[in-house]
């Protein structure tokens, strides 16, 4: 599932994400990452229920957090990453991708 | 001929390879998550599937590759390790040697019990692969002799990939089973957001491989994706210059070994070059990543093949040469007593020299060669756990088997012969000693039941000792069933400690019923023998119903021993110096006052003793004043009666040969410096000889 939501306020908001993000999900998710990071500057990122995900989630990702990051918003982490997410990550060799400004711990591996 | 060697040099890595195997196994089912175990039960299986392959043992690279298949999918994390999966392994670790060892002239291996395994092994795999019609089995890749070697691979995706239903990580991951893998992702051709086309591949990776597969190996796992992708494969640390590490050092690691600064501050100072190339743009950040972890790789990949160096440094040499060594060291010491006598006769100072020279060299030799023949007992130790773990399955109790002392050094002839006593001892604390868990329960002891097994040196001895936390012996249980099997008098009177020994008596078992792991009264009995025949000694402690400790006591080496070398009418004996307490007079005065018994009063204690000369019927006159040897037997103080002690002897031993087979009072014999032949005493033995012969002569049992 591929959520995002706006807070009363209207200027922060969540990224829900959850069960298995594969490529028949890219492009709705693109979509969702795109608002997310037009919409609001500050946003919670949940991925406590992804199950899995392949290439094209990582791609979108990455990108869209590098985004985040040079558009100065600040993101955060709402739940633990679970540990599938985590081995994918280092699998693919993309950790560590984003050095110090992995505020999500997605790429580092920080603790959740 | 050429085949002969490299076969036996096979059988003898495999047989090493199946001990570590069975170690880790057992050390996995304590920890069945560790994957650094996982991994190294799979080395191990893949390393002697490859050599027995390539060394024509392919019954033996069948059924590996069978089992390896299994364990394959317990490394990705595909199937959980049980206790099933460990049984079963063991149980195909076990045949794999059965194999081995019929190809060495054992009995043949039995294929039907080769088919059980496997079915189980399968069996454990999920239900689709199970359930596949037998599939034959794959010809076994060569495996590249050369130790493992570090490849780089650059692979680089068409950004149409994903449309041909490719899924580039699963290609990666196969590379995974090639050997250990550091993958670093290259995403610098990442468009933004809003202009990356979600089904377009925009990743490239460089995979840092360190296999012992070739190129070949690589290039076919890609072998379907080669209109879709770039690959460049480059082997990385044979490209070096072999001299390399021989340059002089840079300053930063210098500073690092002298203790200057610390590496992570090496590392953070040095940081900025990469940072600044990333910062001008010369270079993407990946890519400085990638290089980073290149350097990495090759240098760790540099240092494992200096570790395979320094294994390789070792020699292996049959123990038969050894002992043929030992030998003629043994004859060396001798020869070079007898040049010292000879050079004292003579009062030649040159001569002397010489001979001073000649002693320090031999001694020094001698103490070389015999801590070749040193070995750790750890693996003796090791081969215990297995028995554990096995035989209380088998009796339905939880034991724990530690250990100490495992590196604890004995000479090899020593720990060869030690298995088979320590088998016997464990298996009695294991049978005999601790109970079943509810008995432990109801008695408010821990439900596992614990042996510790430990060796530590002592003097000139080494203790080797079973203790366990079972019920205990019953001192007043063994003495009504050494009477009741006439092992024992009904009058006699014996300590606690004594009756403890009567588990070691011919015969003599209290088990209620005989199970196949105890309880015929056979084992207790050899072991005593076997222990005695190495001329060590067994003590026995116990407290009912707090557990049971056996101590081996035995010695450092059988080759050379220090001997206290005492004579009788001209004839030559050597006392075990180990055993020698002290050596006091026995005058004329002495005999008067004990009224015809063999006994002395030492400081008020008396101390009956044995005299040579009667034991071995010799002729000649005894002196005026007798000298007595006082040795701690067996944990009593018996005296030995001699007509002189003439000192301190090192003393090589020979073995007596058959014409001595029924005179086993002697436990060798050895050559002076005269050449005169002096009879090794087995003290032990001799006492037991005298107690039957005198218990015989007073009607007693």
């Amino acid at each position: 599932m591929i959520d995002f939501s706006l807070d009363d306020s209207g200027a922060s908001g969540t990224l829900l994400l959850s069960g298995a993000l594969t490529i028949q999900q890219a492009l709705p998710l693109k979509e969702t990452l795109l608002r997310a990071v037009g919409e609001v500057n500050q946003l919670k990122i949940n991925l406590e229920h992804v199950e899995g995900m392949d290439l094209t989630a990582l791609q979108l990702l990455c990108a869209a957090h590098r985004d985040w990051i040079k558009n100065g918003k600040k993101v955060t982490r709402e739940g633990a990453i679970p540990e599938i997410v985590h081995r994918i990550v280092r699998e693919s060799g993309f950790s560590g991708c984003v050095g110090d400004d992995d505020d999500i711990g997605l790429w580092t591996g920080a603790s959740n | 001929m050429a085949v002969e060697i490299d076969t036996s040099a096979f059988t003898e890595e495999a047989y090493e390879l199946l001990s570590e195997l069975e170690d880790s196994l057992l050390e996995l089912e304590e920890t069945p998550t560790d994957m650094e175990l996982i991994g190294r039960v799979f080395r191990a299986m893949h390393t002697i599937k490859g050599s027995g392959a390539m060394f024509g043992f392919d019954e033996v690279a069948k059924f590996t590759h069978e089992v390896e298949t299994v364990f394959d999918k317990a490394r990705s994390g595909t199937l959980p390790v049980t206790k099933a999966l460990i049984d079963l392994t063991l149980a195909a670790r076990d045949q794999i040697r059965t194999i081995l060892d019929a190809s060495r002239g054992g009995p043949p291996a039995d294929q039907d019990n080769a088919n059980r395994i496997i079915a189980g092994l399968r069996g454990l795999t999920p239900q689709k692969e199970s359930a596949a019609a037998p599939v034959a089995v794959q010809a076994v890749a060569p495996v590249v002799p050369e130790g493992p070697h570090v490849y780089r691979v650059r692979f680089e995706p068409r950004p149409e990939i994903f449309s041909s239903g490719t899924n580039p990580l699963l290609l990666i991951n196969e590379m995974r089973d090639l050997g250990h893998c550091r993958v670093i992702a290259i995403t610098n051709a990442f468009p933004s957001l809003e202009e990356l086309d979600p089904e377009r591949c925009y990743t490239s990776w460089e995979i840092f491989l360190t296999t012992t597969e070739g190129e070949n190996a690589i290039r076919d796992i890609f072998i379907f994706v080669e209109d879709d992708c770039t690959l460049n494969i480059r082997l990385l640390d044979r490209e070096e210059e072999p001299d390399e590490m021989a340059q002089p050092k840079k300053l930063g690691e210098i500073l690092v070994e002298r203790g200057d600064i610390s590496a992570e501050a090496l590392d953070k100072a040095l940081t900025p070059l990469g940072d600044r190339l990333v910062t001008s743009g010369v270079v993407p950040a990946d890519k400085v990543r990638a290089a980073l972890t290149e350097q990495r790789v090759v240098q760790e990949q540099r240092q494992q093949q200096g570790k395979a160096a320094e294994v390789d440094a070792v020699v292996r040499v049959p123990s038969t040469k050894l002992d043929k060594l030992v030998n003629l060291v043994g004859e060396m010491v001798t020869v070079q007593a007898r040049l010292n006598q000879i050079a004292t006769q003579f009062s030649n100072q040159h001569l002397q020299l010489v001979a001073e020279e000649i002693e320090h060299l031999t001694a020094e030799l001698r103490d070389n060669t015999m801590s070749i023949r040193m070995l750790a007992i750890g693996s003796t130790f090791n081969k215990f756990k297995r028995l554990v773990r096995d035989l209380s399955t088998e009796l339905g109790k939880q034991i724990e088997l530690t250990t100490s002392g495992a590196d604890t050094e004995l000479d090899k002839t020593v720990i060869d012969q030690l298995n088979d006593p320590l088998v016997h001892i464990i298996r009695n604390s294991i049978d005999h000693g601790i109970e079943k868990p509810d008995v432990r329960q109801a008695t408010g002891k821990p439900l596992v039941g614990q042996i510790h097994l430990s060796a530590v040196h002592s003097g000139t001895s080494v203790l080797i000792q079973v203790r366990d936390d079972g019920k205990g012996l019953d001192p007043q249980l063994l003495r009504r069933k050494a009477v009741e099997k006439g092992v024992l008098s009904p009058d006699a009177v014996l300590s606690d400690h004594e009756a403890y020994q009567l588990i070691f008596a011919a015969g003599f078992s209290t088990a209620e019923k005989i199970t196949n792991v105890s309880g015929r009264g056979v084992g207790m009995d050899v072991v005593r023998k076997s222990i005695e025949g190495l001329r060590g000694s067994i003590d026995t402690q116990s407290e009912l119903g707090k557990g049971t400790s056996i101590t081996l006591k035995l010695p450092l080496t059988l080759a050379i021993i220090e001997g206290l070398l005492v004579s009788v009418n001209q004839n030559y004996f050597v006392v075990p110096l180990a055993a020698v307490e002290e050596c006091v007079e026995l005058a004329p005065k002495d005999i008067a006052n004990s009224h015809g018994r063999r006994i002395v009063n030492v400081r008020g204690e008396i101390v009956p003793f044995i005299r040579i000369r009667e034991r071995f019927d010799m002729s000649g006159e005894r002196p005026t004043i007798e000298q007595i040897v006082i040795a701690n037997v067996d944990g009593k103080r018996v005296g030995f009666g001699v007509d002189s002690v003439v000192g301190q002897h090192q003393t090589v031993i020979k073995n007596l040969g058959n014409s001595f087979e029924y005179s086993d009072e002697f436990s060798g014999a050895t050559i002076l410096g005269d050449g005169t032949v002096a009879l090794l005493l087995d003290l032990a033995r001799m006492v037991r000889y005298v107690e039957i012969q005198e218990s015989k002569e007073t009607g007693g049992s």
